[in-house]
């Protein structure tokens, strides 16, 4: 009989012992079961890409932007992009008649360029963002690996007067329950807007982030998105919804896009045909 | 003459492949969709870097010519060190066979598919 027990209680710690990596797993890969406790407003971490569900990449896909006003056709359009157009990788023009797939032409971060925002975002498909909070409490730093860009997101509920535009723009953040609402506005106007779209913000661009984290190991995002000289007054780029799972234990790695990488590449193929 | 034409020849040769390499980040002139091709033959580079990774291979063609090819991969830093590459994961003089997606006009650049290592080894694995 205390053979027995003696069995049984083996068994019991083994498969105690067994099920615990379960729910380590179960608690990465499928946040309705054994998800272990977290708190809601905690976003710190890295977050990238949901493994197995394809790159997470573009907002546009399926939900294209706003057409352009004239006078963003004047000022904004660029003459062509590389890539896919927004809503379709196949088709040959963007929905304002720009040419996509267009070797040399432009996308975001070329020749080392800034992504800045909102392209860097799409990005993190393929580079892994991480939140840091600040000791003093009054911000919230956003690490993208892509590029290696960073900002801040202010907490408090206006940005200041005298903003200097910038590819980052000014961010400041609030929570709306468990939501941290991100507000942006002071962007230069130099970027893409992203990939797939074939033209730049204006100095008016404004973009509003919703990120909600729904589980242990998920953060949604949602984005509008607002540019009065580019779309008209009362247009926006709406419901762009992205998922980011958490990596535990991921290090953002070391992305510095450096144009004399190019210029080496073509010289060792001079010299190899020489 | 036949001096200058085969000056002329290398530098127009130069001046493609070098056009060719620096026409980066874009795909629409590669076979992407379709079986793709092998390639043997000896690395001269092998560059792990961002945003996109590269290598230049020479091969020898079916007249036993020498040419070089330009290879470029879609994949980031973080990506080829997720399929295994490390930055001596190739060195030069490195017999491989490469899976590419070539150009469709027949240059000699491609995309990067795999790598079979001179001991068997494939990267990237299966399902990578």
């Amino acid at each position: 009989m205390r053979v027995k027990l003696k069995d049984s209680f083996v068994s019991l710690v083994m498969g105690g012992l067994l099920l615990l990596p379960a729910s380590i797993v179960s608690a990465q890969g499928s946040p309705e079961f054994d998800s272990p406790e977290f708190d809601s407003r905690d976003l710190s971490g890295v977050w990238g890409a949901i493994p197995g569900s394809g790159n997470n990449f573009n907002y546009g896909i399926g939900t294209p932007p706003p057409p352009l006003t004239q006078w963003g056709m004047e000022n904004l359009r660029l003459e062509a992009i590389t890539h896919a157009a927004v809503g379709d990788r196949t088709a040959e023009f963007t929905i304002n008649g720009v040419p996509t797939n267009t070797l040399g032409s432009n996308y975001p971060g070329k020749d080392c360029e800034p992504l800045g925002q909102p392209a860097n975002l799409d990005y993190v498909a393929f580079g892994p963002m991480e939140f840091v909070y600040s000791r003093s409490g009054d911000r919230i730093i956003q690490m993208l690996e892509y590029h290696r860009e960073w900002r801040t997101l202010w907490l408090t509920d206006e940005h200041p007067e005298d903003i200097y535009p910038s590819y980052m723009g000014d961010s400041i953040a609030y929570w709306e329950g468990n939501t941290l609402v991100v507000d942006t506005t002071g962007f230069n106007g130099l970027t893409q807007l992203t990939q797939g779209v074939g033209h730049r913000p204006s100095d008016a661009f404004h973009m509003v982030e919703r990120y909600t984290r729904v589980s242990y190991d998920r953060v949604e995002l949602v984005m509008d998105m607002y540019d009065e000289k580019a779309w008209g007054e009362g247009a926006s780029w709406s419901g762009l919804a992205k998922t980011f799972a958490l990596m535990p234990g991921e290090r953002l790695q070391e992305f510095i896009c450096v144009p004399s990488e190019f210029a080496a590449f073509d010289s060792a193929l001079e010299e190899a045909i020489q | 003459m036949k001096k200058n034409f085969k000056i002329f020849s290398i530098t127009l040769l130069v001046f493609l492949a070098t056009f060719q390499a620096k026409a980066h980040h874009g795909y629409p002139q590669y076979n992407l969709g379709g079986e793709g091709m092998a390639l043997h033959g000896k690395i001269v580079t092998y560059r792990i870097s961002n945003p996109h990774s590269y290598m230049t291979l020479i091969v020898v063609d079916d007249a036993g010519e020498e040419e070089v090819w330009a290879i470029e991969t879609t994949d980031t830093a973080r990506g080829m060190r997720t399929k295994g590459f490390t930055p001596t994961t190739l060195q030069a003089g490195d017999e491989v066979t490469m899976m590419v997606a070539p150009a469709l006009n027949g240059d000699r650049t491609a995309v990067f598919r795999s790598v079979e290592l001179a001991d068997g080894t494939i990267l990237p694995a299966s399902g990578q």
